[in-house]
């Protein structure tokens, strides 16, 4: 599990904006809104999507 | 020689009267650790997305046409589709594996079957809360993420500030 949020962030975070940046959104304009640095996550149903995901890849 | 689905088989198998039922569910305990490494994989750059603040403006797009300019966070459309998975793709999914399942306990007692009935319906919701332990991860490791969250967003040059200004529309 861990390993897979290591991997998360150093493989797929940088991979996808990478795509996003140059095929999907190629003609927006980006920008930062702020850092949440501090703040909590709001919608706590997140962390239990990657398990439904694993439950319905390994059914 | 074994196929890998056959030796994880082979590693969590059960033997007992009703052997078939549980070689399924040992099958899919031994792959949930690896189908949770993946979605995890998959799934994580959504919160990464979330801390970096990076926001996107179809404000170029729409410059000539009536369209309304909308301001959005990067993640919205990978999250929406892995949702979508999760959810629906699940529901549907889930049920094959109850029926699955119950047919390959048809020659199961009556004991036996409410047994396995209150095993199996719960099941799902233990597991979904397996994957929990991700939080005290990510609060674990707030300073390293960042850093490099931050290091990757210079690189992706948006380091244009996002300033909402709104024009309030009230009677009063």
């Amino acid at each position: 599990m861990i390993i897979g949020c290591i991997f998360g962030l150093y493989v797929m975070y940088p991979f996808y904006l990478f795509i996003y940046k140059n095929i999907i959104g190629k003609n927006m304009e980006y920008g930062i809104y702020n850092h949440l640095k501090d703040k909590e996550y709001k919608n706590k149903y997140d962390f239990f999507i990657p398990s439904l995901i694993a439950v319905n890849f390994s059914l | 020689m074994n196929t890998i689905p056959e030796t994880i088989k082979d590693i969590f198998l059960s033997r007992g009267t009703i052997d078939e039922g549980f070689t399924i569910i040992n099958t899919f305990l031994a792959g949930f650790v690896l189908t949770l490494f993946l979605a995890l994989f998959l799934y994580s750059p959504v919160w990464y997305f979330l801390n970096s603040g990076i926001v996107f403006s179809n404000k170029k797009k729409v410059d000539d046409f009536v369209d309304s300019i909308e301001i959005r966070s990067i993640r919205n459309w990978y999250r929406a589709i892995l949702r979508g998975y999760a959810g629906i793709g699940l529901v549907i999914t889930y049920l094959q594996f109850l029926v699955t399942t119950f047919n390959k306990f048809d020659d199961a007692d009556l004991a036996e079957q409410i047994i396995l009935l209150v095993f199996i319906i719960p099941f799902l919701i233990i597991v979904v809360f397996s994957g929990l332990p991700v939080i005290l991860f990510l609060e674990y490791t707030k300073e390293i993420r960042f850093k490099y969250i931050n290091k990757i967003t210079e690189k992706f040059k948006s380091s244009n500030k996002v300033n909402l200004i709104m024009d309030k529309i009230d009677k009063k």
